[in-house]
Parts: C-alpha cells; structure tokens; sequence
C-alpha cells in the first residue's frame, strides 16, 4: 500500500496540474469548428398531405427554407427568388424540383395555412411544420436558428427572428450548397439546372 | 522530513511542466486573437504568419438585408484554406461559415449575415487561416442588423 501511494499521488497531481493549466491559461471561448460538411440529412415533418420525410423526395432537387407566415419581408422575398428560379425550367425539369417552406411557428401556421401561402407562390414549393420537437431537431440538423421574439407594441404580439438561407439538396438527398435568401433568381436557376 | 518536501516539490513541478506543455501543443495549433479594428467600418490590417494582413467587408456597416463581400489579402505566403465563422456575441446563431476562394492575390467570397432579426446584434466574424494543422484565429466584433 505504500509503494503505490506515491504513485496515486502523482496520477493527481498531473492530473491537477494539466486541469489547472488548462483552465488558468488555455482559450477562454469555444473556438469555432468548420461544420458545414456535416449538416443536413433526412427528416420527417408535416404537410397538408399528412407526415413527409425529405427522403420521400429521392430523385429531386429539392430547396428548404425555414421561416414563418407572418414573415414581413426576408420570407416573402425568399419566396419569390425560389418562384423565379423555378419558372426558368422547363415542364419536365419543374416536376422535379420542390420547394420546402417549414415553418418555425406551428402555433400560427396550420399546414392547410401554409399550403395556400406557399402555393401562392409556386405550385411547386410546399409548406410543412411540426411540434416544437420536431422543428427544433430539424434547425439544429440543418445549422439554423430561430427565436421567438416578444412585440408589445404590435397586434402580432410576438415576431420570430430566424435564419435566412436557401439549403439546396440533390436528387440523392445530400446537402449541396447553402444559398443566400436573396440570391439572383438566374443564379438559383443555373445551380438547380446542372441537376439536370 | 526532507524527503516527502522533496517529492511534493517533484510532483507539483512535473505536474506544471505538462500543463503547460499541453497547452502550447494546443495553442500552437489554434489561438484565437482578437483584433480590435471596427471591422463594420473600415479596412482592417493586422499581422500574421502569412504577413501584413488586409481585410474587408462590403458594404459598411454590413447588414442582414444584404450581400456581404469578404475580402483578405496577405503580403507573404498564402495559407491552404481560408474560411470565416460568424457567430452571435451573445448566443448561437446556427452555423453560418463561408469558404473563401484564392484568385489574382486575394481570397474572396460572397456571403450573408444568414439570419433575419428584429434588431441589432453583436456579431464576432472568426477570420480562419489554416495550413496542416496549423489555424490562427482573428476574432472581429460588429453591430448589425
């Protein structure tokens, strides 16, 4: 027992010593990691035509964008970029893209809701949403962000800020690019199109 | 009575010497330095392994309603990859990271804050250099909305 408390001894120490070190000395802030190579991925969510996986899209090319209905301009304007660049293809090139708008606000936003928001736009861009389980996986999936914002001076009563990027997904699925929100509809167009 | 003092010493000694060796390994690979410089408003240029540094973003003040261009130039060696993290100061805001591209001199590359919200945030843009497993780290913090 004695010959080996010197040696416990020393395992704590160095222990210690490392942690102090560390913790004393070392990078007080998480340093930043490159992550945009593992977002992404399948997930299921509801539409107007009941629960939908991004998989059972296997084939297209599908654009997902996280927002909300009562989105006053960032939305609206994502919308009508996906909307243009859709309407540069052609007929056949069209039945194989999809838009996905989830929202981030299921509490305002029925699925029957969203499909007339979103068809507005596009026939070719669909609504979905979830539980607060359900989106709050998805976002963190994909890297994006949302938080629910209090208005006091508005009869909305509270707004949502949320991230604003285009995720373009290939036919097998893949993220394949992460767009800006108002990127040029031409530029849309020709990504969506090299699928093609 | 000399003999444990003796030991103790030892310990503690070898105990701080891999601490601290520990941490320049790891800072040796990535250290973070922040460069006070209002990067919303101006040209910034600093030191680096790779030289004089100059870097930039357009439009000034950046906003999320808007295209940003980043822009680095460095007056010696080039690094093998360069990239940028933007983060809130205050809390995680997704990922939002750009890969920026080498041509005529300098890397560029278009970007966006990424995020709609309803009013200003504190932004830090990490500015990564890397060769190997080398990364130097330049933190620049800016309002924007």
């Amino acid at each position: 027992m004695r010959k080996i408390a010197p040696y416990a001894l020393l395992g704590i120490a160095l222990f210690v010593g490392a942690w102090l070190s560390f913790e004393f000395f070392g990078p007080k802030t998480p340093l930043p990691r490159y992550a945009n190579a593992s977002i992404g991925g399948d997930f299921k969510l509801n539409s107007v035509d009941g629960e939908q996986s991004l998989s059972d899209f296997r084939g297209e090319v599908v654009l997902v964008y996280f927002g909300f209905m009562s989105c006053p301009d960032v939305c609206p304007t994502s919308m009508a970029v996906m909307k243009q660049a859709i309407n540069q293809l052609n007929e056949a090139e069209r039945a194989k893209v999809r838009g996905i708008f989830i929202s981030v606000d299921p509490q305002r936003d029925t699925v029957d809701e969203l499909n007339a928001y979103t068809q507005y736009f596009s026939d070719r861009i669909f609504g979905m949403t979830g539980s607060k389980e359900q989106i709050d996986a998805v976002v963190k999936q994909y890297g994006a962000y949302y938080k629910f914002v209090q208005l006091d001076d508005s009869a909305l009563g509270y707004t949502v800020d949320h991230s604003a990027r285009i995720y373009l997904i290939d036919p097998e699925g893949q993220l394949a690019d992460i767009l800006a929100h108002d990127i040029n509809p031409a530029e849309l167009h020709a990504k969506i199109a090299a699928y093609f | 009575m000399r003999q444990p003092l003796v030991v103790a010493g030892s310990v503690i000694a070898l105990a701080l010497l891999v601490g601290f060796a520990l941490y320049f390994t790891s800072a040796n690979q990535s250290a973070a330095v922040t460069v006070a410089c209002p990067v919303a408003q101006q040209v910034c240029e600093f030191s680096t392994p790779y030289g004089e540094a100059r870097f930039e973003l357009t439009p000034q003040p950046p906003s999320s309603k808007a295209p940003i261009a980043f822009e680095l130039r460095l007056s010696a060696e080039q690094p093998q990859r360069v990239w940028i993290d933007l983060q809130g100061k205050e809390m995680y805001m997704g990922v939002n990271q750009t890969n920026l591209k080498f041509e005529s001199g300098s890397w560029s590359a278009p970007g966006t804050l990424g995020v709609c919200t309803t009013g200003t945030m504190r932004w830090v843009l990490a500015l990564i250099l890397e060769r190997g497993d080398e990364q130097q780290i330049y933190n620049f913090e800016f309002d924007a909305r």
